[in-house]
């Protein structure tokens, strides 16, 4: 347990290092929630409902997506692409006394609350601003409901990250991969918008993949869109996707590790 | 005279010598880095035109504007974007550059140190996008409902111009600040994500908003106002003013580099 205290402050130092740069990846989030505000405020300005929600629901869909997103969709995973390829740097990994999959998690952590504290203060200062109210779940139980959901997201999008990361053991051009990935995965997910807007198919085609689970789902049980039955059978799936991911990043992690070649300094 | 060819030619071809360095290194060196990078960025965009087309085919229109008239900003947005991102992409690796004492050796060169800087890192990724986002744009002009008169095509075009032309002075009052600061710049993904606000029609903001868009950060002028001509929503007074902004800007921007080139001091290793 001391080791990995000893991360987390190592890795809060970092934090604390790159502060400007630290600040302007806040900066950059609120400036995406602005226009996504100004966008559905504008739309909504002469209506009351759309794609099934009223204008409080998906003001507060937005502004929830912009803190999960700084939460959920943040890990320092894909850093290990780049790690299996410089110089021997995965190697140094393997001889010290810590679990590989603990340590980027715990270096996850401190990222993910860290910037959950200033996301969420500066939303505050901002629905202050704008004089926004945003909706509380109707009951406790869809509160621990959303918890659920947004632990299974983390550890998700956790195993994702490192699954698409081992790209790294049998090629050096995984930066591209990586863009690819996180751009698919963020529109599916519905970081910018409620897959309730997108066609039909499309949103069926999504539905069937793991990402709608990391903010689309515990978003929608927050608000409440769905019933206790709907949400436990969304955390179960989301569950299953886990296990999945999980079980095939393990596979493929093991199958790199034979592949990898320590070269480098 | 003749100098003045000469130099332009020289120009053009050490320009053309760092986009052939450049594209032996995207195309020929990482083939699947750069179908994953162009796939991306075909992806990004297809989602939000998809985004777009869901949302105003519900309202009919946005901020006054009917589906193809919103289109046209989306896809302006696209046309400057990557057409800026493909001729000042050096603007993101400053920091990279002056720490690796990149800056150092091209003080060194015969040529126009600000012009070697920008034009380091010339991306043909870009062209890939480009090509299909033209075409597009030229679908949804024939598809405006507004008729489109010769004079307001060449005002586009010109406003087009303008726009890169502040997108110019922009990433060189960025590479000025980095090299005034000697630090990695992030000033340019605020610049990029102030740019993405500019996807929908600039009136879908408050006022001041839209103030701070056109006055102080530009974007406005850049993305809604060239799109906004064409409609026939631009009165001549703004369209004076885009243009006085533009060279402002270029002015502005020019002396800021020599200010900060004359105040430069190696850090590299």
């Amino acid at each position: 347990m001391k080791k990995y205290l000893a991360v987390v402050r190592i890795t809060f130092a970092n934090v604390l290092v790159y502060r400007w740069e630290y600040l302007i990846a806040q900066f950059r989030a609120i400036l995406l929630l602005i226009t996504l505000y100004f966008l559905w405020t504008q739309v909504f300005k002469t209506r009351i409902n759309l794609f099934n929600f009223d204008r409080g629901q998906i003001i507060t869909y937005v502004f929830l997506a912009t803190i999960l997103r700084q939460f959920v969709i943040i890990s320092a995973t894909d850093q290990i692409a780049a790690e299996l390829q410089s110089w021997g740097k995965f190697f140094s990994y393997l001889l010290r006394p810590i679990g590989y999959f603990r340590y980027w998690f715990t270096v996850d952590l401190v990222y993910k609350f860290s910037s959950l504290i200033s996301i969420s203060l500066i939303i505050f200062i901002l629905t202050k601003i704008l004089n926004i109210t945003l909706i509380k779940p109707s009951d406790f139980l869809y509160v621990l409901l959303f918890v659920a959901a947004i632990l299974i997201a983390i550890l998700i999008y956790f195993y994702f990250n490192i699954l698409v990361s081992t790209a790294g053991f049998w090629t050096s051009q995984v930066w591209g991969l990586q863009f690819l990935v996180v751009l698919i995965l963020e529109f599916s997910a519905g970081a910018y918008f409620p897959l309730n807007v997108l066609p039909t198919n499309l949103q069926f085609f999504i539905k069937l993949t793991p990402f709608p689970y990391l903010l689309y789902y515990p978003i929608s049980i927050f608000l409440g869109k769905l019933s206790y039955l709907e949400s436990i059978q969304a955390i179960l799936i989301a569950a299953l996707w886990l296990l999945v991911i999980f079980l095939l990043t393990k596979f493929v992690w093991g199958k790199g590790l034979k592949a990898y070649e320590a070269w480098g300094g | 005279m003749s100098n003045f060819k000469f130099s332009i030619l020289k120009y053009c071809k050490v320009w053309l010598r760092l986009g052939k360095m450049r594209f032996q290194e995207y195309y020929i060196q990482s083939r699947l880095h750069s179908l994953f990078l162009i796939s991306g960025k075909l992806v990004r965009f297809s989602f939000f035109f998809i985004f777009i087309i869901a949302l105003l085919t519900k309202t009919q229109t946005l901020a006054g504007f009917s589906l193809y008239q919103t289109l046209l900003f989306f896809m302006t947005f696209n046309l400057i974007d990557i057409t800026s991102q493909f001729f000042f992409r050096s603007a993101y690796a400053i920091g990279w550059m002056i720490n690796k004492g990149e800056v150092d050796f091209i003080l060194t060169q015969p040529i126009n140190s600000l012009f070697r800087i920008i034009s380091d890192n010339i991306d043909f990724l870009d062209l890939a996008t480009l090509a299909p986002v033209i075409m597009v744009l030229g679908l949804v002009i024939t598809r405006l409902q507004t008729p489109i008169t010769s004079t307001n095509f060449i005002l586009y075009i010109l406003l087009c111009f303008n726009a890169l032309l502040i997108a110019f002075s922009i990433h060189v009052a960025i590479i000025a600040l980095s090299i005034l600061t000697q630090e990695i710049s992030s000033e340019i993904w605020i610049y990029r994500d102030l740019m993405t606000m500019t996807r929908f029609p600039i009136d879908i903001y408050s006022r001041s908003i839209q103030l701070v868009l056109t006055f102080l950060v530009p974007i406005a002028v850049m993305v809604s106002f060239p799109a906004k001509v064409l409609l026939e929503v631009l009165s001549w007074q703004w369209i004076i003013l885009a243009f006085l902004i533009g060279a402002i800007s270029f002015g502005v921007s020019i002396r800021f580099w020599h200010f900060a080139l004359r105040k430069y001091s190696s850090i590299s290793t």
